[in-house]
C-alpha cells in the first residue's frame, strides 16, 4: 500500500475514531487503527466491539492495500508533525512508513485479517434523518443523569424515542431524570432506542464539529449512523424503559422561581460546607416570599444564602442532594427556573421558565 | 440430545486450546446455547461484532467442533440477546439517601405490554394455585398443543395476570423466542370499536393474527359485547387453526359469564380451564416472604404472620408491603409491630359489617326463593340447600358459634347446624358448581 494524503485530513479522521479505542484491550487488534486504500479513498476504522467507526478521506493512491496500526502511536506522531504538506504512508515489509518533507518515522503494523468486522444493518427497522446538532445537543442534555453503573441497563443508557412530532431523549439513574425533548417531523416510525451511556460519549466527540444531516438506521441490536464519508455503529440495549411520565406529580404543593444565576452564585459558596451526602436544605417561606439554601458541615462550618422569590403554594423545608440540583443548569439556557415541589417524599420538578423542552425530576432526601 | 451447557462447555474447551487467550476471552467470552431445535444450535452472542466475527471466522470451526461432539447438528444460528441484569440483592447498594423515584411499576413494554415483574421466578406456588401453575407449565413445554386455549379464572387479586405473564416473559424469552401479545378484553374492545369508526377494521384484524402467543385478561368484561365477541371468535379461530397458543384470563368460570355467546363459550372450554383460589394461610406466609426478598425488605416473623392473617387478597397484602417498604425508608429504620398495625388500619378498605339478616336476605335471593323459608321447619330440596350454606357462611368467615347460628335460622338445634356446615364442607371439594356459587355468594356479601 502507498498513498499520498493531505495531513489535516489524517489527523482529523483518525483523532476521531481513535476516541473509539480501548486502549487496554486483550487483543492488540482492537487497540490498532486500521488503513483501507482504495480506489481514490483511505477509509480509517477503529472499534471497541461496542462502537464501531469508519472514516473516509480523499487520498492519492499510488497502490491499493490494507494494513492495521496501533493507535496511540500513530495518533503521537500525526500530533507532532508540524508540516502543513503532503503526507506520504506506504508499508513496506511489514512496517509502516510515514513521512513527510524530512521527517520520517517507521511504525509497527500487526496482521490486518484479525480486525474485526464492523457491522452494517442489512434490514433496517427504521431509517430517519436528523440534524446531527439535534442528536448531540439530545444526548448531551441528559446524559448526565444516567447511571455509570450497568446494573439496570436501560439506566446505564439514554432512552430515544418518538412521540408528537418530538424527538425524546431521556436518561435516569433512578434519583434523578433528565427529558428533553427535540423538533422532528418525520413520517417515520421510529422504534423507542437505548444507547449505553459510554457509546453515547464516543457518539459525541466521533460527532464534535459536524455540521452536517445524518441518516440513522435502527434494527433490533445496533445503530447506524451515516453521513458522507462517516460511518459509525453502536450496540443497543434490548430492554425496556419504565413509564416515567406517571411518575411526575400531579399536585404540585409549591412553587418558586429562581433566577439561574443567582442560584448558580449561592450554591457554589453553599458547596464549601457541603457534609458527606451533599445535603442542601431548601427553607421556602411562603409569607415572607423567600427561600433560604443551606448547609452543614459538622468540620468545616455553615453555609447559608436567601432569596427573594414569589412563591406560589405552600411553605416548604425540604432537602436535596446539592450535586443533583447543580447538574441540571447544564441543560437549561433560561435565565429564569421553575422549581415545582409536590411534596416531601415526592418528586420535585425543575424546567426553564421560558423553554418546555426539558425536565428534570429530582427526588428528595430521606429526611 | 445434548443439554446445551454441556455441548457448548466441550467446544469451548477445544476452541481454547487452539487460540491465543486474549482471542478466546474477547470473541468466545459470554457466548452460550440458549436452544437447540432439529440440530440448529442457536448460540446467543453479546453483540453484533461478536455475531459478525464468529460467523464470518469461525463458523466451520464450531460447526466441527459441535459435530465431533453431537452428531446430529446440522448447523448454527447466531442470536444477540440481551445482557441479563445483575441480581440486585446480591450487589451491595450504595447507600445513598436520596429517595427513588417510583419507577418500579412502570416498566411495561410497549410492544406487548407485559410487566416484566411477572414472570415464574417471582411466582409463588401453593395448594391454592399449583393445578393453574402446572397447566402453565404444560403450556410453555408444548404451546399450542398441550393445552389451548388455557383459560384461567378466580377473584380478583389472586395471581391471574402474574401468571398467564409469566408464560408470555417465558415464551418472548431467548429460550423460546416466540411473538407475544398481552392485552385485556376491554383494550380489544375499545380497539375495535375505533376500528369500526375510522374504518380501519381490515387493520385491525390483521393486526393480532401474527402472534404466537396471545393473551387476554378479563375476558367478562366482553358480556354483552356481541360483536366485539364475533371479532374474538375469527380471531380465536384463526390463531387456533395455525397451533399458536391462546391463554384467556377471568375473574368467573365461563358458565357464569352473562350474555356470552354459546360459540365463543365453547371455543373457551376447548382446551383447559383451570381456577385460582384465594391462597391460604401458610401460601399468604410464602407470598410475603418472597416479595419481601425482590423488594429487598426485612420483616420479623411477627409482622409475617400478622399480615398473612390480616388478608387474603395478594394484591392488597402487596399494597400493604408497599407502604411498609416506604415508610421504613422515610423513617429509615425498621418499623415495629404496632406502627405496621396502625398502617393497615388506615390503608385497607373498610370491611363491610354484616348482619345475618343480609346474609339469609342475599342467599335467598340468590337461589330465588323466599327469605321466610329459611326460618320455616320445610325440608323441601331447594330451601334446605340455601338454608346450610348460610349456616356454613355464617360459621365458616363469620365465625358465629352452632347454637347462635342454630337460634337465628327458626330455632333449630345445634348439632343440625354442625350437620349442616360438615355436609357443605365436604360438597364444597366435590362439586366445582358449588364451590362457585359460593364465591358469588360470598363476593356479593363484600
Amino acid at each position: 500500500m502507498k498513498i499520498e494524503c493531505l495531513i489535516e485530513k489524517l489527523r482529523d479522521a483518525v483523532s476521531r475514531v481513535e476516541k473509539t479505542i480501548n486502549k487496554n484491550s486483550n487483543l492488540p487488534i482492537l487497540s490498532s487503527i486500521l488503513f483501507t486504500a482504495s480506489g481514490k479513498t483511505l477509509t480509517i476504522k477503529a472499534t471497541n466491539l461496542e462502537v464501531g467507526v469508519e472514516i473516509s478521506i480523499p487520498v492519492k493512491i499510488h497502490s491499493e492495500g490494507i494494513v492495521a496500526t496501533p493507535a496511540v502511536t500513530l495518533q503521537q506522531v500525526l500530533f507532532n508533525i508540524k508540516s502543513d504538506k503532503i503526507l506520504t504512508i506506504s508499508e513496506e515489509n511489514g512496517v509502516l512508513v510515514i513521512s513527510v518533507e524530512s521527517t520520517k518515522t517507521v511504525l509497527k503494523t500487526i496482521p490486518y485479517e484479525e480486525f474485526p468486522i464492523i457491522p452494517r444493518i442489512e434490514k433496517p427497522e427504521s431509517v430517519f434523518k436528523l440534524k446531527t446538532k439535534d442528536l448531540c445537543l439530545g444526548i448531551k442534555s441528559v446524559i448526565f443523569s444516567a447511571s455509570l453503573s450497568s446494573i439496570k441497563p436501560e439506566q446505564g443508557s439514554v432512552y430515544i424515542y418518538h412521540k408528537d412530532n418530538s424527538l425524546v431523549f431521556v436518561a435516569t439513574d433512578s434519583f434523578r431524570l433528565a427529558e428533553r425533548k427535540i423538533t422532528l417531523k418525520t413520517n417515520n416510525q421510529i422504534p423507542p432506542l437505548l444507547i449505553p451511556y459510554k457509546n453515547c460519549l464516543e457518539i459525541l466527540r466521533v460527532l464534535d464539529g459536524v455540521e452536517s444531516e445524518i441518516e440513522l438506521s435502527v434494527s433490533k441490536n445496533q445503530i447506524n449512523i451515516t453521513f458522507p464519508d462517516y460511518f459509525i455503529v453502536s450496540r443497543l440495549v434490548d430492554g425496556t424503559f419504565p413509564d416515567y411520565e406517571q411518575i411526575i406529580p400531579k399536585e404540585i404543593t409549591t412553587t418558586v422561581t429562581f433566577l439561574k444565576q443567582d442560584l448558580i452564585d449561592i450554591l457554589k459558596t453553599l458547596t464549601i460546607f457541603s457534609d458527606k451526602f451533599n445535603q442542601l436544605t431548601f427553607l421556602i417561606n411562603k409569607n415572607q416570599n423567600t427561600t433560604t439554601l443551606e448547609t452543614k458541615n459538622s468540620d468545616v462550618g455553615e453555609g447559608q444564602g436567601s432569596l427573594k422569590t414569589k412563591v406560589l403554594g405552600e411553605s416548604l423545608t425540604i432537602n436535596f442532594n446539592q450535586k443533583y440540583i447543580q447538574d441540571v443548569f447544564q441543560s437549561i439556557s433560561d435565565e429564569s427556573v421553575n422549581f415545582a415541589f409536590g411534596g416531601l417524599h415526592k418528586p420535585l420538578v425543575i424546567e426553564g421558565a421560558a423553554n418546555k423542552n426539558f425536565r428534570y425530576l429530582v427526588m428528595p432526601m430521606n429526611r | 440430545m445434548f443439554d446445551n451447557k454441556t455441548l457448548w462447555d466441550s467446544v469451548l474447551s477445544e476452541i481454547e486450546n487452539s487460540v491465543s487467550r486474549a482471542t478466546f476471552t474477547t470473541w468466545f467470552k459470554d457466548t452460550g446455547i440458549i436452544r437447540q431445535e432439529e440440530g440448529v444450535i442457536f448460540l446467543s452472542v453479546p453483540n453484533q461484532f461478536v455475531k459478525e466475527w464468529l460467523f464470518n471466522k469461525y463458523h466451520k470451526t464450531i460447526l466441527k467442533k459441535l459435530r465431533d461432539v453431537a452428531e446430529y447438528v446440522r448447523n448454527i444460528e447466531y442470536v444477540v440477546t440481551k445482557e441479563v441484569a445483575k441480581n440486585e440483592s446480591v450487589i451491595r447498594k450504595v447507600e445513598n439517601p436520596t429517595a427513588e423515584l417510583p419507577l418500579a411499576n412502570y416498566y411495561i413494554n410497549k410492544e406487548d405490554n407485559l410487566n416484566p415483574r411477572y414472570v415464574f421466578d417471582s411466582f409463588v406456588v401453593g395448594s391454592f394455585n399449583d393445578l393453574a401453575y402446572a397447566a402453565a407449565q404444560a403450556v410453555i413445554k408444548k404451546p399450542g398443543i398441550a393445552y389451548n386455549p388455557l383459560f384461567v379464572y378466580g377473584n380478583t387479586g389472586h395471581g391471574k395476570t402474574h401468571l398467564i405473564q409469566a408464560v408470555g416473559n417465558y415464551m418472548k424469552g431467548p429460550t423460546q423466542n416466540k411473538k407475544v401479545y398481552y392485552m385485556t378484553s376491554e383494550n380489544y374492545y375499545l380497539g375495535f370499536v375505533n376500528a369500526m369508526q375510522e374504518n380501519k377494521i381490515t387493520v385491525f384484524k390483521e393486526k393480532y393474527r401474527k402472534y404466537d402467543v396471545f393473551i387476554m385478561d378479563d375476558v367478562q368484561f366482553l358480556s354483552n359485547k356481541e360483536k366485539t365477541q364475533e371479532e374474538l371468535f375469527h380471531l380465536f379461530n384463526t390463531l387456533y387453526d395455525n397451533n399458536k397458543q391462546i391463554i384467556f384470563s377471568s375473574d368467573k368460570h365461563i358458565n357464569y359469564i352473562p350474555n356470552l355467546e354459546d360459540r365463543l363459550k365453547s371455543r373457551f372450554a376447548a382446551g383447559m380451564i383451570v381456577d385460582i383460589q384465594p391462597p391460604d394461610y401458610d401460601s399468604r406466609v410464602a407470598i410475603i416472604k418472597t416479595k419481601c426478598l425482590f423488594q429487598d425488605l426485612l420483616l420479623p416473623d411477627d409482622v409475617i404472620e400478622f399480615l398473612a392473617a390480616s388478608e387474603n387478597n395478594i394484591r392488597e397484602l402487596e399494597g400493604a408491603l408497599n407502604t411498609i417498604a416506604h415508610q421504613t425508608n422515610i423513617k429509615n429504620k425498621a418499623l415495629s409491630l404496632l406502627e405496621i398495625k396502625n398502617i393497615i388500619k388506615e390503608t385497607s378498605k373498610p370491611k363491610r359489617m354484616v348482619s345475618i339478616k343480609e346474609i339469609i336476605k342475599t342467599v335467598a335471593d340468590f337461589y330465588d326463593i323466599p327469605e321466610t323459608s329459611i326460618y320455616e321447619k320445610t325440608r323441601r330440596k331447594e330451601v334446605v340447600k340455601p338454608r346450610q350454606i348460610i349456616m356454613y357462611i355464617l360459621r365458616e368467615d363469620f365465625k358465629v358459634s352452632y347454637p347462635t347460628i342454630g337460634d337465628k335460622l327458626g330455632g333449630r338445634d345445634h348439632t343440625t347446624v354442625i350437620h349442616s356446615c360438615e355436609k357443605i364442607r365436604r360438597e364444597i371439594k366435590e362439586s366445582l358448581q358449588l364451590n362457585e356459587e359460593i364465591e358469588r355468594i360470598k363476593t356479593l356479601l363484600k
